[in-house]
C-alpha cells in the first residue's frame, strides 16, 4: 500500500469527523451516499482486490457480467473484438503451477495511458477512475500502446443498441471503466464482484482504498498483496493476493 | 478551349435564369418544416425557445461535469432527454431518431449531423423515472433539484407516492457492499 502519508492522514481526519457528527455514519456510506450534483473527489479512491486462490478455474462470471453491464458486443472479429477484463493464466515453467484470474485496467494512480495521451481524453478522475472521454478521443491508440496491462481496446466497428451505463462507438479507445455509471449511483460495487460473489467465490472486493475502515482496506492491511508489475510504480488501484 | 468557354457561358446563362427564377424555384423546392413530436409532460426542463437555440450548449456543458466529475443531474443530462423525447419509429422501437423522431426530422431539416447516437443510445431507459407528475421532482420545473429516491424521507415518499404515476424503487444494497460493512 503505498497511499500517501498525508492522504491517508486526511481521509482519517475526515471519517473521524463524519463519526463525530454522526455517530453509526462511517465514510463508506457518505462516499456512497453522494449525491447527483456532487462531484467525485479525491477523498475516495476506488479499487479493487482480486484474491487469486479464490478465482476458480474456468469460471468467467466477471467477464461475462463486465459484458452484459457494458453491453460490450461480439463484432466478429475475435483479435480485436473490446475486452474490458479477461481471465489470465499464469503457469511456473519450472513447476507447472497455474494460476488463472481476472485482469482489467488496474486504475493506475500515475496512468502510463494518460501520460501519452495527445488530445487529454484519457484522464484520472479525483476518485482514481481512470477514464477515456471518448468525446475527444481521436483513436489514436498510443494509450494501447502506452498500457502495460494490456487493458484498452479500440473500437473498430460500428456500434449500435449500446447499454444505456456505457456509451460506446466505433474510432475511439475504451477500457474497464471500474463500473463509474455504478459508483456514482452509490451501489458500492462493480458488476464483476457481484456477479463472483454471486458465484459464491468472493475473489472481488471492491472498495475505497482511501477508508481505513472498508473492507479493502482492512483485508489489504491484514494480509500481503501484490501489484502486477509492482516494479512500474504505478500505484495500481487494483490489487491481488495470493499472486506467485 | 472554345469548348470551355461555350460552357462557362451556358453556365452564366443557367446562373441568370436561376437567380432570376429564384422566388419560384426556392417556393417550389422548399424543404417541409419537420412536425417536432410532443414530449412526455407539459414542459421542458428549459424554455423551448431557449432550447432550441442552445440545447447543445447545455448539453455540451452537462457532458463534461459528467464525464470529467461524475455529475450526474438528470435535469440537463441526454439520457433525460431521450426518456421524455423519444416516441415510436416505424419499428415500434422508442427513439429520438429516425424520419419523424424528435431529434432526427429537426437535424435533417436543419441539414446538421447529430452525432450523440454513435456512440449514445437512442432509446428511453427501461423504468425510466420521469417523475412528470410529482412536483418535487419535477425535472421540468426549473430550479428543483432532483433527488434519488434513496435521499427521500419516509414522508416524501409517502407524499410521492401517493401522487400520480410515481414509483419509488430503492436502490438495493448488493452483496458485496453487505460483505464490506459487516466484514465476512
Ligand atoms: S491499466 Fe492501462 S489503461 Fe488502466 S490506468 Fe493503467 S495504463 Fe491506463
Ligand atoms: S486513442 Fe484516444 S484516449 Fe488513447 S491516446 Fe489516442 S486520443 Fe488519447
Ligand atoms: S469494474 Fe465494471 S467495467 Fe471494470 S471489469 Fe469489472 S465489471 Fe467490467
Amino acid at each position: 500500500m503505498s497511499i500517501g502519508r498525508r492522504d491517508f492522514l486526511k481521509a482519517g481526519a475526515i471519517a473521524t469527523t463524519a463519526t463525530a457528527l454522526a455517530p453509526g455514519i462511517n465514510l463508506i456510506e457518505l462516499a456512497a451516499a453522494r449525491s447527483p450534483e456532487q462531484a467525485a473527489s479525491a477523498v475516495n479512491r476506488w479499487g479493487l482486490l482480486i484474491d487469486v486462490n479464490k478465482c476458480a478455474k474456468g469460471c468467467t462470471a466477471c467477464v461475462d457480467a463486465c459484458r452484459k453491464e457494458n453491453g460490450i458486443s461480439d463484432e466478429g472479429s475475435p483479435t480485436t473484438d473490446a475486452q474490458w477484463i479477461r481471465k489470465v493464466t499464469t503457469k511456473d515453467k519450472a513447476t507447472g503451477y497455474e494460476q488463472a484470474f481476472p485482469v482489467m485496467c488496474q486504475h493506475c494512480e500515475h496512468p502510463p495511458c494518460v501520460d501519452v495521451c495527445p488530445t487529454g481524453a484519457s484522464f484520472k478522475r479525483k476518485d482514481g477512475i481512470v477514464l477515456v472521454d471518448k468525446h475527444i478521443c481521436i483513436g489514436c491508440r498510443y494509450c494501447m500502446m502506452a498500457c502495460p496491462y494490456k487493458a484498452r481496446s479500440f473500437i473498430h466497428e460500428e456500434i449500435t443498441d449500446q447499454s444505456h451505463n456505457a456509451p460506446r462507438g466505433k474510432g475511439t479507445v475504451e477500457s474497464c471503466t471500474l463500473c463509474v455509471h455504478k459508483i456514482d449511483r452509490g451501489d458500492g460495487s462493480t458488476a464483476c464482484a457481484d456477479a463472483c460473489v454471486d458465484e459464491n467465490h468472493k475473489a472481488i472486493i471492491f472498495g475505497d482504498l482511501k477508508d481505513p475502515r472498508s473492507e479493502i482496506s482492512r483485508q489489504l492491511k491484514a494480509q500481503p498483496s501484490s501489484q502486477i508489475r509492482a516494479d512500474l510504480n504505478l500505484n495500481t488501484g487494483v490489487r491481488y493476493r495470493g499472486l506467485s | 478551349m472554345t469548348h470551355l468557354l461555350a460552357m462557362a457561358q451556358r453556365l452564366a446563362g443557367a446562373l441568370i435564369i436561376t437567380v432570376l427564377l429564384s422566388p419560384l424555384v426556392i417556393a417550389d423546392s422548399s424543404v417541409p418544416k419537420p412536425e417536432i413530436p410532443k414530449a412526455k409532460g407539459d414542459q421542458c426542463v428549459e424554455d423551448t425557445d431557449y432550447m432550441r437555440r442552445n440545447h447543445m450548449v447545455t448539453i455540451l456543458h452537462q457532458r463534461d461535469e459528467t464525464m470529467r466529475s461524475g455529475i450526474r443531474t438528470k435535469k440537463h443530462s441526454l439520457k433525460n432527454c431521450i426518456n421524455c423525447h423519444a416516441t415510436k419509429t416505424e419499428s415500434g422501437k422508442l427513439s429520438v431518431l429516425g424520419d419523424k423522431g424528435f431529434c432526427q426530422s429537426c437535424h435533417t431539416y436543419a441539414s446538421v449531423t447529430v452525432d450523440c447516437f454513435s456512440c449514445h443510445s437512442s432509446t428511453p431507459e427501461k423504468n425510466a423515472d420521469l417523475n412528470l407528475k410529482a412536483s418535487k421532482n419535477n425535472p421540468h420545473q426549473a430550479g428543483l433539484t432532483y433527488k434519488r429516491a434513496t435521499d427521500l424521507s419516509k414522508k416524501d415518499k409517502k407524499a410521492l407516492s401517493q401522487s400520480v404515476s410515481v414509483t419509488i424503487t430503492e436502490t438495493k444494497n448488493n452483496k458485496a457492499a453487505d460483505n464490506s460493512r459487516s466484514g465476512q
